[in-house]
């Protein structure tokens, strides 16, 4: 494999859906380093499928989806190590305290100072007071701050995000666009699906608007009203 | 984050690290403070286990022991019965054992739970270890399982005479299950490693098919003394426990050795199977795991009929946006046209559930085959056989004609959306249930009337039963599927008083005794010649308080009974 090439991701008319049925598509798309894609639409509109076929999670109807030139397969250690994904989650082990899943995703990516990158991630996250608490004593806004600092945490070249802003309060929704702008200018390419409207002007520097089954690149200020018309 | 440029970081993978190893130290001090329970836990498994096998062995012996004697002196015609017991139950061992690996391959028996989905998976490590722990704590678990589902057989089968053996014996049978089970466990594993899984179901599905195809030909055969399929039925595996339990002490060491060297060829290729298969049938396993732990076989069904369907059923809700609803055959069978009130759009809306569900109709056929399969085996005319698989086959029926009332007791809102009584919803969900039921107790009842050779009178009287008993299954259908939740704090107390095993008996046998009652009047019909007329008046009166007792279920849907759980105090109410 060649892991030098700028490519991080290429869409070559990708179709999204289920079972040889279209939700959406063909796109053809390439995303490069340092690249803040947001994805938008109503709901049902197939964001989050496009998003899964994208990264390889489900299998595409037409067309193919490649990550780094060849690795979508998620049984792949560099494909692991590159893309850092969250979806909608709410998993975590019973026993383990906040810090310590944080410790966990730190240890399994090999980093050279790993305890410094948790105790970062527990500020920014505002989860220091929480962080020898058990999953199940955090409100469902922390544990999906838990699930966000577990992402970026680990180094990555393709950060992948399903809606990270439901369940946070606006401050730290502010927070983590401003973030995700700081990662993106690291080198690191975002693919973001949202609902809000601003979150996405704060990070986004293209978008693509899933609509009607149909997939179209539009400027942010556009998908942003587009958002807003609902 | 990374640089721009990935390949200088990603050459330091994979990483070296064992997420398994990490939890477990983390976790240690929480373990240690649990170390108590987890002794309590084990006794209380150890003591379940004792109860449950000390049952099932008296119920095996008595049945033994009831079917020494003459193999001719049952109650169908003579000559129907015509494939050997040994025969027979390789049959139905054959079809247990395919119906367990399909059970395996649903819910694995590779798999992770959500939180190692996520934690876990997302790492550049090597998976092969976690995941080969993982998989090894499933087959020690499936061993232990087959072997303790033999051990009941084997001692009943050999204090009954049935056949020769010793209690060495019956361990050597009992191992040999067991290891059959894990071979059949690594078998769906290597299906996993393959993306296979689907097809490996789909395959076993075949095999079940075969296995029932051969079986109606070696009917055939012999019905027309133009052969036999003995031999066929002597080689399947489904025969090694009883040639272990007689004394074959080999067939467990092979069988062992073969399991052996299947794990570690298998263990190396663990990596191979995706995240997604990892994760669905962890989700699977972990349904099935919560509804086992509660005890809820209604759930624990949901957890079977889902799983290995959960992408697949996925997939048609995605399909179901692009495609207009209403317009298959069910649909057009039952136009919304013709709906003209509260109960005809609840009758309509319940009709469709029960038709578009596929367990509805293998349940319908599995009842008609159960019994069916006995009439024609050599002992299956013996009274005793002959009216446990009609009862099997009737509560077969039942469960899946109950499919629509359980996803109404589970979602209240269901309910709540119409504006009817409880007592008129209810009433609505045994007509629906009664619809099928009725169909199919006059369809058994058919078959069974030939299969006995009743007269024309005695015919119509079975007839008349077969009819009588749907209405009963109905009812037994929702009481069944309205059971209300049991009450584990009050039964904790009660345990420690001595007296639980009454409620929780009586839990788990609410719907099923209606089912069982319900058909007891057909069975007599079948065992007395002639088939006495009384048995109608009988049959009528049955029905008639089955129906009551199944429709005047007053326990409102699962949701309501837990809010009222959590308002009330039943532990100090029902407390010595």
């Amino acid at each position: 494999m060649d892991t030098t090439h700028r490519e991080l991701l290429r869409a070559n008319g990708l179709v999204a859906g289920y079972g040889g049925q279209d939700v959406c598509g063909p796109l053809d798309l390439v995303v490069e380093p340092g690249q803040s894609l947001g994805i938008v639409g109503f709901n049902a509109a197939g964001k989050s499928t496009l998003l899964r076929t994208l990264v390889g999670y489900q299998e595409p109807v037409a067309g193919e989806s490649v990550i780094l030139g060849s690795f979508t397969d998620d049984s792949s250690f560099i494909y692991r190590k590159a893309v850092s994904v969250v979806f909608d989650e709410d998993a975590f082990f019973p026993s383990l305290s906040v810090e310590e899943h944080l410790q966990l995703i730190a240890g399994g990516h090999g980093m050279s100072q790993p305890q410094a990158a948790v105790e970062k991630e527990l500020v920014f996250f505002d989860l220091e007071a929480a962080r020898t608490a058990y999953p199940r004593r955090l409100s469902s806004g922390q544990r999906r701050r838990l699930l966000l600092a577990a992402a970026l945490l680990r180094p990555s070249n393709l950060l992948v995000l399903d809606e990270p802003e439901q369940r946070l309060d606006p401050v730290m929704r502010a927070a983590l666009a401003a973030r995700l702008r700081e990662v993106a200018n690291t080198g690191t390419a975002l693919l973001v699906v949202t609902h809000d409207p601003d979150f996405l002007a704060s990070f986004a520097d293209s978008v693509l608007l899933v609509s009607d089954g149909q997939i179209s690149h539009v400027g942010v200020g556009e998908g942003a009203a587009a958002i807003a018309r609902g | 984050m990374l640089a721009a440029d990935p390949s200088e970081e990603l050459a330091n993978v994979p990483v070296d690290f064992d997420p398994w190893a990490r939890n477990r130290v983390a976790e240690k001090s929480v373990r240690r403070e649990d170390f108590w329970d987890r002794m309590g836990d084990a006794y209380i498994s150890l003591l379940t286990a004792a109860l449950v096998f000390a049952y099932a062995a008296g119920l095996a012996l008595a049945f033994f022991d009831q079917m020494r004697g003459d193999p001719e002196s049952g109650v169908v015609r003579f000559g129907l019965g015509v494939v050997p017991g040994a025969s027979a139950a390789s049959a139905l061992v054959m079809l247990g054992m395919l119906g367990a690996l399909a059970l395996v391959s649903k819910l694995g028996p590779t798999a992770v739970d959500r939180a190692q989905g996520f934690w876990w998976l997302g790492l550049p490590v090597k998976r092969t270890g976690f995941l080969s722990r993982l998989l090894r704590q499933r087959l020690v678990s499936t061993f232990f399982f087959g072997a303790f589902l033999w051990l009941p057989i084997g001692y009943g089968s050999v204090l009954g005479g049935v056949v020769e053996g010793s209690a060495l014996g019956v361990w050597l049978g009992a191992a040999t299950l067991g290891l059959l089970f894990v071979m059949l466990s690594l078998l769906a594993a290597w299906a996993q490693t393959r993306e296979a899984g689907g097809n490996f179901r789909a395959v076993l599905n075949l095999a079940m098919l075969a296995v029932l195809l051969a079986y109606l030909l070696d009917v055939l055969l012999r019905s027309t003394g133009t052969g036999n399929l003995a031999a066929f039925w002597a080689l399947l595996p489904a025969t090694l426990p009883a040639l272990a339990q007689a004394g074959a002490w080999w067939v467990p060491v092979v069988l062992a050795l073969l399991c052996l060297g299947g794990f570690a060829a298998l263990a190396g290729q663990l990596q191979r199977i995706p995240s997604r298969e990892l994760i669905a049938r962890g989700a699977a396993s972990e349904h099935a795991g919560a509804a086992l732990a509660l005890m809820d076989d209604k759930a624990l069904g949901s957890a079977y009929d889902g799983a290995g369907a959960r992408e697949g059923k996925r997939e048609e809700a995605k399909r179901e946006r692009t495609r207009v609803r209403g317009a298959d055959s069910f649909a057009r069978m039952l136009p919304a046209h013709w709906v003209r009130g509260p109960y005809t759009a609840l009758v309509r809306a319940e009709l469709l559930v029960l038709l578009r569900t596929g367990a509805t109709w293998r349940g319908l056929l599995a009842g008609w085959g159960v019994p069916a399969a006995g009439v024609f085996a050599v002992q299956g005319g013996h009274p005793l056989v002959l009216a446990m698989l009609v009862l099997v086959g009737a509560v077969l029926a039942a469960r899946a004609a109950s499919k629509a009332a359980v996803q109404a007791a589970n979602v209240p809102s269901l309910e709540a959306i119409i504006p009817l009584g409880r007592s008129g919803v209810r009433q609505t969900h045994a007509l629906v249930a009664a619809l099928l039921l009725v169909r199919w107790g006059i369809g058994l009842a058919a078959f069974l009337s030939w299969a006995v050779g009743a007269d024309p009178a005695g015919t119509t009287v079975l007839l008349g039963l077969g009819l009588l008993t749907g209405f009963g299954l109905a009812a037994g259908a929702v009481r069944m599927a309205f059971r209300p939740a049991l009450d584990w704090g009050s039964v904790m107390l009660m345990a420690a008083m001595g007296k639980a095993t009454g409620p929780l008996i009586q839990h788990f046998t609410y719907g099923y005794e209606v089912m069982v009652v319900s058909a007891i009047a057909l069975v007599a019909g079948l065992l007395l010649d002639p088939v006495p007329l009384g048995l109608l008046g009988l049959g009528v009166v049955v029905a008639v308080i089955a129906w009551s007792v199944g429709t005047s279920n007053t326990n409102r849907s699962n949701a309501h009974r837990a809010l009222q759980s959590q308002r009330s105090r039943p532990i100090l109410r029902d407390g010595p």
